[in-house]
């Protein structure tokens, strides 16, 4: 089983690619692609939170490890969790789906009750047993849950619209966005909208609805973004090519990304070595993370990243194309649209391609709330991939890890008489 | 799209296609977005790098410590220090909290104050009021100027909000009586005249500079890049003088001066063979530790005051006519009472007694007269020559800022009268440094040695000694020994300064009551009492010369430079082992009897009748 599994050619040479090949055809690929590219992104996440947060930590609370010993506690629970949801089968999680959508609209209302926490202008926090939690980012796993079940049951009728959008977008989707709206947190809008339509997309929806909505959606921006001075200096800085120093309005984060990545060059400083995070490059822990990967990292480091969320996209892809289950499809093209979508949110406005929305690296950021719901995320897409047809019985088959580890160990005297 | 409606529902496309194509798009923009980076993190990386580390870099300059002024044992006179003003932020002040009798009891503003008041010896009263006018504020100065180890004791108070700032301070131990030469160096660190600004460039060193990149806090990024130039300290300055001396003799002065109600007085210690100066003190001075100083008191009237030389002049008159053989010791002269010369009668301050006076005589008693009646037999540019040489209107080379040259008309700018003024000293001006000159030249047997100030100083660590003053034969040993033994005859209890002798010791010397040119009046008000001599006068090792300006009460050089000559003498000469004189001063004959033969002449020819008289203004 654990042999590297080998073609030979017709000169009994043995082809290392076609191997890979036949090795990815496996069914059981997509799972430990999703298993090993997410234990990498919480790897480097969690590394590089450290290095990238020990200044800033250090001058506001004297402890260089405060803010990553917190994400390391939420990284243990959000592994416990993922672990957890990856064990769950999958008709639990279309049982699961509504009450998820109702508890996730309930929190997202919480945030304007007293629990609620405004934070940097924005209002989609809330505080329980002096906890603070995020509850948008949970709400995009019951989101992407809840549209699968719901797009699962509609199957039939999707060529009708008033069927795809009733009700998994009205009143499901539309209530979520427009609470996590009226907080005015604009980046998570942005990915409920693209998980939405990601998924309608994936369920088959005719493609001119699309453009239509597309359309519709630029025109809308652009009228905004013309009625708001704010929004054409974003605007402004990420295409109008006045970033020529921090100093020019709007432009400090995006010029002092440039400089991290710059300072990285092709190889980076080495890890530990970054400049810009010494209170220079704002939230370089957080939606700046990539910055700092590649200041200490240099480019290898920032492609590696990049490189995983193209396996997570492709493992995913794999779950769709191999599963039988409508329902197992619509929830993986839905999780991946919302940590790609969101990766490429994050990376495009650090490396100055997109106006800064300030969504966080999923996996990697700092941020407690947005690294358990990823890892939900990542769970309940493992557990769609154990679903996929001969997955389960090759899992099965193989003795638990525990017991492979321990098989090195010389088995004691006792047995052999 | 045909193809994907084959399955189930109308208008729907197969998500296994759907899928396809967002992984399509996906991948175009990671791959675009991989592009960008290696734009950013590759071919454009150098220079946005080098902008962002010119923003970070910043450069701090490390300031020089200033060198030490030494005396001439080592003793310093100006030194550096670390001081430190003690701050306090009265918000915090507010909310100081004692344990009494095992209870915490906050104490506040009065508590606070009593207990800084107690380490640093300060009015707690002071304290508190500070406090309580800037309640409210964050920051204040509550007491400046401490030392460092008081500053730890107050620290360890723990009051909160009670802070200090580092300062260098530039100090004087020995205060007063060195201040107008020493110079002053104020907070701004710009010096302000004395020696502190003759030796600025040495005395400053080079100030360093540090690199570092500093990040967004003001903290330095300890993984950046960094470089420091090491700052250079200033030299040490080592100076020819003795502080006690210099102590003792500014003591002497500023009694001398406030006995005789005068405007200044000065006084200058030398050592004639090497022409070091060992004390030049002047009274009024100023307190160095004052935060503020005028420019009129920084002046060192020592080496900025010019004054007509008066008697001391005639030294000079007397050398030139002894070494040009016009004259000899014994030289019969008979002094009249009116002397008719450029239209002027010139006149001596009283008659004389006896008009027959040798030369000896003449210089001793310091008669105008007869100073004028030899003098004139030496052509004009001779004797504007040995003014010159014997230091008068010489340049001032010794680098003193605010040192004047004094002014020596050339002859051809004299008038009728200037030649017979200038021998017996008016009509010129100079420095009471360029004064000393004469004597020094006689003491040191004729050889004149430029006055010096700094013995060396410390360069990159060894001590470079300065050059040896320039010397200058001016008159043979032998005028020389005769001007002296000319001279021992003031300080006798029979000359014009009886007070100016040292018991147990030969002195020579010449007083000199000058009129004093006031320049605010324009016109000649009071007079300039001096002395100026040396001693032992049988191997002259110290040359003194003080000056009381303007006194109010007293006039005679004698009976208020004397006094303060003598003792000085006297101190200095036991200070450096000098031994007293076993010999006696010799004899000399200041009078003769006119009737009595002139030797070496025809029988019958009396001393009368060679004897230097009025003949009516020479012809040259």
């Amino acid at each position: 089983m654990t042999t590297w599994p080998v073609r030979r050619d017709e000169q009994g040479r043995e082809s290392v690619a076609a191997g890979l090949g036949e090795r990815l055809k496996s069914p059981v690929a997509p799972y430990y692609l999703l298993l090993g590219a997410t234990a990498l992104l919480v790897s480097i996440g969690l590394v590089m939170v450290l290095s990238a947060s020990s200044v800033g930590s250090f001058q506001t609370s004297g402890n260089s490890y405060k803010v990553f010993t917190q994400q390391l506690m939420f990284a243990g629970a959000g592994i416990v969790l993922g672990l957890v949801a990856s064990h769950i089968p999958v008709r639990v999680w279309k049982w699961l789906a509504p009450w998820g959508m109702l508890v996730a609209i309930g929190l997202q209302a919480l945030v304007f009750t007293p629990l609620g926490v405004p934070f940097q202008g924005n209002r989609n926090w809330i505080a329980i047993a002096g906890m603070s939690l995020q509850p948008s980012e949970f709400g995009k796993v019951a989101l992407v849950v809840f549209g699968a079940a719901v797009l699962t049951k509609k199957r039939k009728v999707l060529g009708r619209i008033s069927h795809v959008l009733v009700p998994f977008v009205i009143p499901g989707a539309a209530l979520l966005i427009g609470l996590v709206l009226a907080g005015h947190d604009l980046g998570t809008v942005l990915i409920l909208v693209a998980i939405t339509g990601g998924m309608m997309f994936g369920a088959g929806v005719q493609a001119r609805y699309f453009v239509v909505v597309a359309a519709l959606a630029a025109a809308g921006a652009a009228y905004m973004a013309i009625g708001s001075a704010n929004r054409m200096e974003r605007i402004q800085a990420w295409i109008g090519n006045i970033c020529v120093n921090p100093d020019v309005q709007g432009c400090f984060q995006k010029v002092h990304a440039e400089y991290a990545l710059a300072d990285g060059g092709w190889w980076g400083l080495g890890l530990g070595g970054s400049r810009e995070k010494w209170g220079l490059l704002p939230e370089p822990h957080n939606d700046f993370i990539l910055a700092i990967i590649g200041e200490e990292l240099g480019l290898p480091g920032t492609l590696t990243v990049m490189m995983l969320f193209v396996v997570i996209a492709y493992a995913s892809y794999r779950i769709v194309v191999t599963s039988k289950d409508f329902f197992v499809r619509i929830a993986a093209c839905g999780i991946m649209v919302w940590l790609v979508s969101q990766a490429m949110l994050n990376i495009g406005s650090v490396i100055g391609m997109l106006p800064i929305i300030g969504v966080p690296l999923p996996l990697v950021s700092s941020g407690g709330s947005a690294l358990v719901a990823a890892l939900l995320g990542m769970g309940i897409l493992l557990s769609l991939a154990r679903s996929l047809p001969g997955a389960k019985a090759s899992l099965g088959s193989r003795p638990s890890l525990l017991r492979r580890t321990l098989a090195v160990v010389p088995a004691p005297r006792l047995r052999r008489r | 799209m045909a193809a994907a409606r084959r399955r189930g529902a109308a208008g729907v496309v197969h998500p296994q296609r759907r899928m396809r194509f967002m992984l399509f798009g996906i991948l175009i923009v990671f791959s675009l977005f991989a592009a960008q980076l290696v734009k950013l993190q590759g071919l454009d990386a150098a220079s946005v790098s080098a902008a962002a580390i010119d923003r970070r870099l910043h450069e701090v300059s490390i300031p020089a410590s200033r060198g030490v002024i030494y005396d001439a044992n080592g003793v310093a006179l100006a030194e550096s220090v670390e001081r430190r003003n003690i701050t306090a932020d009265p918000t915090a002040v507010i909310t100081y909290t004692k344990r009494i009798d095992g209870e915490r009891v906050e104490v506040g503003y009065e508590g606070a104050a009593q207990d800084i008041a107690e380490v640093t010896g300060a009015d707690p009263a002071v304290l508190e009021k500070t406090l309580r006018d800037h309640h409210g504020a964050r920051w204040t100065w509550l007491q400046k100027d401490v030392s460092p180890q008081t500053w730890q004791r107050v620290k360890a108070l723990q009051i909160p909000g009670i802070y200090a700032e580092p300062f260098v301070k530039r100090a004087y131990p020995l205060g007063a009586s060195m201040a107008p030469l020493v110079g002053w160096v104020g907070s701004s660190g710009m010096a302000a005249n004395g020696v502190e600004l003759m030796f600025e460039e040495q005395l400053t060193g080079t100030p360093g500079s540090m690199t570092y990149e500093l990040g967004g806090r003001g903290e330095r990024i300890t993984t950046g890049k960094s470089s420091e130039t090491p700052a250079v300290p200033g030299e040490d300055v080592h100076l020819t003088i003795d502080s006690d001396l210099q102590w003792f003799t500014y003591d002497q002065v500023k009694a001398m001066v406030e006995q005789s109600g005068a405007l200044s007085g000065y006084a200058v210690v030398m050592d004639p063979t090497t022409g070091d100066l060992l004390a030049a003190a002047s009274y009024p001075s100023y307190d160095p530790t004052d935060d503020q100083q005028t420019s009129a008191a920084l002046r060192n009237p020592l080496f900025e005051d010019v004054y007509e030389p008066g008697s001391t002049n005639k030294v000079i008159t007397a050398g030139a006519a002894l070494e040009e053989g016009i004259i000899d010791l014994e030289t019969p002269m008979v002094l009249p009472n009116r002397l008719p010369r450029g239209g002027t009668r010139f006149q001596d301050a009283h008659d004389p007694d006896n008009p027959y006076a040798t030369f000896a005589g003449v210089l001793a008693t310091s008669s105008n007269m007869g100073t004028i009646m030899y003098g004139e037999k030496l052509p004009d540019e001779v004797l504007y020559e040995y003014m010159r040489d014997f230091g008068m209107g010489r340049e001032a080379n010794l680098g003193f800022p605010g040192q004047s040259n004094g002014l020596v008309p050339p002859p051809d700018t004299w008038s009728a009268t200037s030649k017979y003024t200038m021998t017996f000293g008016q009509g010129l001006a100079s420095t009471m440094l360029q004064q000393i000159g004469v004597f020094q030249t006689v003491a040191n047997d004729g050889v004149y040695v430029e006055p010096r100030l700094v013995k060396g100083a410390d360069e990159d660590g060894s001590f470079v000694a300065e050059p040896d003053a320039k010397e200058d034969r001016v008159v043979s040993a032998e005028t020389a020994n005769e001007l002296t033994s000319i001279m021992e005859y003031v300080p006798s209890p029979e000359g014009t300064a009886p007070q100016a002798a040292v018991e147990g010791y030969r002195v020579a010397g010449k007083t000199s009551t000058a009129d004093r040119y006031d320049p605010q009046k324009g016109r000649y008000s009071g007079v300039t009492a001096g002395f100026i001599g040396f001693a032992p006068a049988d191997d002259p090792e110290l040359v003194i010369a003080v000056a009381i300006q303007r006194p109010t009460r007293g006039k005679w050089g004698g009976e208020l430079a004397g006094p303060v000559f003598s003792e000085v003498m006297r101190y200095a000469l036991t200070q450096r082992g000098v031994s007293p004189s076993t010999s006696e001063a010799p004899e000399i004959t200041l009078h003769y009897d006119p009737d009595a033969p002139a030797p070496g002449e025809d029988p019958g020819v009396t001393l009368g009748d060679i004897a230097i008289r009025d003949e009516g203004t020479p012809q040259q």
